[in-house]
């Protein structure tokens, strides 16, 4: 009965220290768990891969504040890796919000310092032909439905503040309707919005990589293929990045697979503290009772 | 009959043939897309064509187009580098060509052929009529309830405990807290709490106990004091109102729950309510409460932070039991007729789903006929 | 061990110690890493709104129309620039009712963009994804989907006001509710995975971009 009671009693700041440790111990041991891919992941990296036949362009959104950035950042990087890797053109971009148009820029340069402005294949990466930055434009809703009208209008200028109309991607593209993909990436429910004018009002297929608060809401999306894939949470990073690297051979640090250790770790805890603290409950509530 | 023969009429006149080539309107468009077809060749060495476009007579006729089969008779015009636009006057050269691009034979020219917007996307017609019915049963709820006809709304089993909870706060002695979350006044969750406060905060000054009214956005916390001193009025104790009772905190996030939280430790209210929207504080506030030994009721449309309430709190409003408890508790005719018509919709769904899957099941062992699902497909068609 | 030389993986490394320093008890340096935080964002957004908005779409426009004297040009984004301008009257409490107009204008745009493809991405589709098709006993894929259509119906029974939750109606509801409370456990725990993720993103921040222990 004591040890219940001590357990009640708690600290909680104790649980935060068992969190912390379990965190950081897997991650100074270099504790490695085997990744295992799931199917919203694989299609996703599939239906990207098939882009490279098609040459149809690719869209990697970072709809995403710094908050939820240890968990999408890594998405944007091995998306974007993808693209390159592959020949596929690709355009960046930071999505409705201003947050987002930093991170996209800090994607474009960590991927390209890693793979040394250089593709698989040797040719070195150019902008304006393999990929194109684009900038931040206000009005949310409207700029999804500029796109899809006419994508060169809605943002006349890329990033650097050069005219889109002289860039060479830009001249199989319109509008939404020759994207082959668009992937919002997002911690909000700026997905949906992505899915429902994008995907159904203009006929580009969209995949979503979403932090995991997310995630079990868009399987229902992905039942009914409106979303073509999905990457869930770090762990759906970290899958997307063993897929990179087992079907593409790059071998770069694998940003959220080092970090599934810790994931592995911490959930044992967690499980095993939900286990006890209801045991905790009940046998408190029954002494409780016999007292009465 | 008169808008059937013109509309046959205009669409006839939008196909135009002329030499071989004929130019169609690509249906259901905004003019940017044209079908161009015509007979194929009875050269022997042709290996495919070329389409060549006229815009402009002065400018004369481009290549478009190599297509590289000479059994294809037909080519829809959508290219981005050479866009089309209704009012666009065009015509089309298609030219046979050999393996080594060589230039056979003209197989005929298109007369000049106007590009144009189709007036109604025929392939939304299912979510034409979609919306029809649901405006249609909105207008005719709110039409009955103004004619005096009360509609039964089922009571929602957290509005049963509002009274108890409140009670509970009178007999203690402690006042009762009544979170808006971190909503604005065009959130529809908001506006739900907001109506859902006039009647609690009625139901406490009736009791003469003390609310708490914690505001994160300025023009709620107007609304929301206005609400309060409105339900003092009407429970005829307007003597007894606080306006320090309903107050603004802050517009950020953290610093408003942390204030919130610190209400919690500092006043221990008897009940805590929780309706609106919320974010990531839903489990900050929750908790808190429970710490205290507040009954606590819930309700947002967040899902994302239902399950954090459900397990923090004595009874959760779960998404649309929020809006039906506004509803219930405000008697408002547009919200009534909108929880109505959402009923019949909601009916219609079901009818849809349970009739075609068994439908769909008697095909699979019985008629084993495609037609089944071809209906299905061709009701729910989204293109 | 290689400790980072670059001053701003220092900065975002106290701040990132300061605003954990809350798990021990509330501290000023906490308070402090937060009001950076906000300030930080908003200055941010302040800077992209006026550089990638204000500029490119209201001031170059307007002075180009005005250089060029094409008064109809002007006028295109003039009406718009003063429209927008409107919602500045919610700071003046007599004048405030002028914030209803840009207001309503959004509004109107919103519903009648979004009420068309709502429809056909929220009930059309996913209706047509519910529906049993092609239904074959041997295959597991086909009794999930049986599943899921009775969870479907029964959860729609459970949002339905107009009925009491009485005999059937009241135990399909019941049933409803249970895949509701199924529903909610998934998420929580996808949340709990959410949240663990940032803490190791932290933490692997600490340990690999500042302290350099990490490879």
């Amino acid at each position: 009965m004591k040890f219940w009671l001590f357990m009640d009693k708690l600290d909680r700041r104790w649980l935060f220290l068992a969190i912390g440790l379990s965190v950081i111990i897997p991650s100074i041991t270099n504790m490695r768990f085997p990744v295992t891919t799931t199917p919203p992941t694989l299609n996703l990296w599939n239906f990207v891969d098939s882009l490279k036949y098609t040459k149809k362009p690719l869209i990697i959104i970072c709809d995403y504040s710094p908050s939820t950035s240890p968990e999408l950042q890594p998405m944007a990087h091995a998306l974007f890796r993808h693209a390159l890797e592959a020949d596929i053109p690709v355009f960046l971009y930071g999505g409705l919000y201003t947050e987002g148009f930093g991170l996209a820029r800090i994607a474009e340069e960590t991927v390209l310092e890693e793979i040394d402005y250089q593709k698989a294949n040797g040719d070195s990466v150019i902008y304006g032909e393999d990929y194109v930055f684009l900038p931040f434009v206000p009005g949310g809703l409207a700029v999804i439905a500029g796109m899809g009208e006419d994508f060169i209008g809605t943002f006349r200028v890329d990033a650097r503040g050069d005219s889109l109309k002289n860039l060479p991607m830009m001249d199989n593209v319109r509008r939404l309707e020759d994207i082959g993909l668009i992937v919002d990436i997002a911690g909000s429910a700026v997905s949906r919005t992505w899915m429902v004018y994008a995907g159904t009002r203009y006929g580009t297929p969209v995949g979503v990589g979403t932090t995991a608060v997310s995630a079990a809401e868009y399987y229902t999306f992905l039942q009914t293929r409106q979303f073509v894939g999905m990457m869930g949470g770090m762990k759906g990073a970290a899958e997307y990045e063993e897929l990179n690297a087992s079907n593409l051979n790059i071998e770069v640090r694998k940003q959220a697979g080092i970090a599934m250790a810790s994931q592995n770790f911490v959930h044992l805890l967690i499980i095993f503290m939900v286990i006890l603290g209801n045991i905790s409950f009940f046998v408190l509530k029954r002494n409780k009772e016999r007292r009465l | 009959m008169k808008i059937l023969t013109i509309s046959f009429a205009l669409l006839l006149s939008f196909s135009a043939v002329s030499g071989g080539v004929s130019v169609e309107d690509f249906p259901n468009d905004d003019g940017s897309s044209l079908i161009v077809r015509w007979n194929s060749t009875v050269n022997t060495e042709a290996a495919g064509y070329y389409v060549y476009r006229q815009d402009n007579p002065e400018d004369g006729y481009f290549l478009l187009s190599r297509i590289a089969s000479p059994a294809e008779t037909l080519f829809v015009d959508y290219d981005p580098r050479y866009p089309l636009s209704a009012g666009m006057n065009v015509s089309y050269k298609i030219v046979a060509i050999s393996h080594e691009e060589e230039e056979l034979e003209i197989l005929g020219e298109s007369s000049v052929f106007s590009s144009s917007a189709s007036f109604f996307n025929g392939t939304k017609t299912n979510t034409f009529f979609a919306t029809v019915i649901a405006f249609g049963l909105i207008l005719y709820f709110i039409n009955t309830i103004k004619k005096g006809k009360s509609l039964f709304i089922r009571k929602i089993a957290g509005l049963d405990a509002l009274d108890e909870a409140v009670g509970r706060a009178t007999e203690m002695g402690r006042p009762v807290l009544y979170v808006t979350g971190l909503g604005y006044m065009e959130d529809i969750a908001t506006v739900a709490s907001v109506n859902i406060l006039g009647p609690v905060a009625k139901k406490v000054a009736e009791y003469e106990s003390t609310i708490l009214v914690p505001n994160f956005d300025p023009i709620v916390y107007t609304v929301t004091s206005e609400v309060v001193k409105e339900a003092y009025l009407e429970a005829g104790r307007p003597d007894a109102y606080n306006p320090d009772q309903v107050f603004f905190i802050s517009e950020h996030q953290f610093a408003y729950v942390a204030a919130v939280n610190g209400i919690m430790l500092r006043e221990k209210p008897a009940t805590n309510l929780f309706l609106g929207m919320f974010y990531a504080e839903s489990l900050l506030l929750a908790e808190t409460g429970n710490q205290t030994g507040a009954i606590q009721i819930a309700g947002t449309d967040a899902v994302t932070q239902l399950p954090f309430f459900v397990t923090s709190c004595d009874y959760t409003l779960i998404g649309e039991e929020l809006y039906a408890a506004s509803a219930y508790l405000s008697r408002d005719p547009v919200l009534c007729a909108t929880i109505k018509a959402q009923d019949i919709e909601k009916g219609l769904l079901m009818i849809l789903l349970v009739s075609l899957s068994i439908l769909s099941i008697l095909n699979v062992f019985f008629f084993k006929s495609d037609i089944v699902w071809r209906l299905i497909s061709a009701f729910f068609r989204v293109e | 061990m290689q400790l980072s030389t670059s001053i701003w993986v220092w900065i975002a490394a106290f701040l990132t110690l300061t605003i954990y320093s809350f798990l021990y008890k509330d501290n000023p340096l906490y308070r402090f890493a937060e009001h950076v935080f906000v300030g930080a964002s908003v200055g941010w957004s302040i800077a992209i709104v006026w550089h990638m908005t204000a500029i490119p779409y209201i001031g170059i426009p307007l002075r180009d129309a005005f250089v060029q004297r094409n008064w109809p040009g002007l006028i295109y984004v003039a009406i718009p620039t003063l429209l927008g301008c409107l919602y500045f009257f919610r700071f003046f409490p007599k004048q405030s009712w002028l914030a209803r107009w840009p207001i309503a204008l959004m509004m109107g745009y919103y519903c009648g963009i979004s009420i068309s493809p709502s429809i056909e991405t929220n009930i059309f589709t996913q209706v047509q994804g519910t529906i049993l098709t092609g239904f074959n006993p041997t295959s597991l894929s086909s009794w999930w989907a049986l599943l899921l259509l009775i969870g479907v119906v029964s959860t729609l029974f459970y949002f339905f006001f107009s009925l009491k939750h009485e005999g059937i109606v009241g135990k399909t509801s019941r049933l409803g509710i249970w895949f509701v409370m199924i529903a909610f456990g998934a998420s929580f725990g996808y949340t709990v995975m959410a949240r663990v993720s940032l803490l190791i993103g932290r933490i692997q921040f600490l340990l690999h971009d500042w302290l350099g222990i990490l490879k």
